[in-house]
């Protein structure tokens, strides 16, 4: 009986924590968005990022930077754009998201 | 045998052994982030991806022409006067002809288009993101590959060359160089054995396949039989193309901004 019981709460702990992180990648984003990438690491990654992100609608500006393996995408005033959105394209051009955040023009 | 029998025959092996590769010199360039080359007797062609550009330089890497507004232009290639340019973010090939830049015809949409080679009336292309090889010749399109880590399948192709009745593909990260006959048919997988780290790039001549390894900061030189006859270490940062020009050998490095060259004497 224990041991269901401790099964049945490792799977609701499981349940909760995927849930938080769909929450997460759900969150809408504007400004400027740092997304680091794992992999991107030759000019065909990085311009085929580039070439997957720019479909995305909203966003103004695209910055690369192979060496240090992330992207600055600038959205257009007012708009917005889902994390999922952005771990979807990445994922299209090949890549892993290691980490998306928004930041401020002192934060680049 | 005659002496003068065995002299002639000295002369024969000697002119028969092949001329060692050795390095000449660094052609450093001025905020050009050199991918592509192309080298004529007395200019230089780069496409500078950073900046959406090609270049023109002389052979001292002094820039003559900027051809600026291509979309990440890729591996470019000279034929008859006209240069072939892969454009990976318009899904275009734009041929620069004097001084007009047009768009090659095409009835196949790709999907950032990496390299191109052109013989007469034969093209194959490199599509990158739809990881196959376009090959155009008797007015027909046809499509080699998918996307795949076996023999005829690709990771990210990057560059091609047409040499006789073959088609050498850089299949970048599988790390190794594909030949191909025009049936699609696969002769011979080259490189895989080492270790390469993204073969960006490639040149072909006479029995002669020379491999860029862009992680590995390397060039790696085979004949057509796959066996491995050199490989070339210093001298590189990040390799992405290799001209071969009156028996010179040009590599474009990315990552360090110059042109390293190697002569064969």
């Amino acid at each position: 009986m224990r041991s269901i019981i401790s099964n049945l709460m490792i799977i609701c702990i499981c349940a909760l924590g995927a849930h938080a992180q769909a929450q997460d990648y759900n969150s809408e984003l504007k400004g400027i968005i740092k997304v680091e990438v794992d992999g991107l690491s030759c000019p065909f990654c990085a311009y085929g990022l580039e070439k997957k992100l720019k479909k995305i609608e909203g966003v103004k500006k695209i910055e690369i930077d192979v060496e240090n393996a992330f992207t600055l995408l600038t959205l257009l005033d007012g708009k917005t754009i889902s994390e999922t959105t952005i771990r979807k394209k990445v994922k299209e051009a090949g890549f892993t998201v290691r980490k998306i955040e928004e930041i401020t023009d002192e934060g680049k | 045998m005659k002496g003068s029998d065995f002299i002639l025959l000295v002369l024969l092996i000697s002119c028969q052994t092949e001329k060692e590769w050795q390095f000449e010199e660094i052609i450093q360039l001025n905020d050009i982030k050199p991918l592509g080359i192309i080298v004529t007797d007395e200019q230089m062609w780069l496409t500078d991806v950073d900046r959406n550009r090609m270049i023109m330089t002389d052979l001292k890497g002094n820039l003559v022409e900027t051809y600026p507004d291509l979309l990440r232009p890729m591996h470019i290639v000279l034929k008859e006067g006209k240069i072939y340019i892969p454009e990976f973010l318009r899904d275009t090939i734009t041929i620069l002809e004097g001084e007009h830049l047009i768009a090659m015809p095409l009835d196949i949409e790709l999907d950032a288009p990496a390299g191109i080679d052109v013989m007469g009336n034969t093209a194959s292309i490199v599509d990158f993101y739809n990881y196959r090889l376009i090959l155009i010749y008797d007015g027909q399109t046809i499509i080699i590959g998918k996307n795949g880590h076996a023999d005829g399948e690709f990771n990210y192709p990057t560059d091609v060359a047409l040499f006789e009745d073959k088609i050498f593909v850089a299949d970048a990260y599988n790390n190794r160089v594909q030949v191909f006959d025009y049936n699609g048919q696969v002769l011979k997988v080259i490189g895989w054995k080492e270790n390469i780290r993204v073969a960006t790039g490639l040149a072909v001549g006479p029995n002669r396949i020379y491999i860029t390894d862009f992680h590995g900061n390397r060039v790696l030189m085979y004949d057509f039989n796959g066996t491995l006859l050199k490989i070339f270490t210093d001298h590189f940062d990040k390799p992405t193309d290799i001209f071969i020009h009156n028996n010179r050998m040009f590599v474009a490095n990315y990552g360090g901004d110059f042109i390293s060259v190697f002569i064969q004497k």
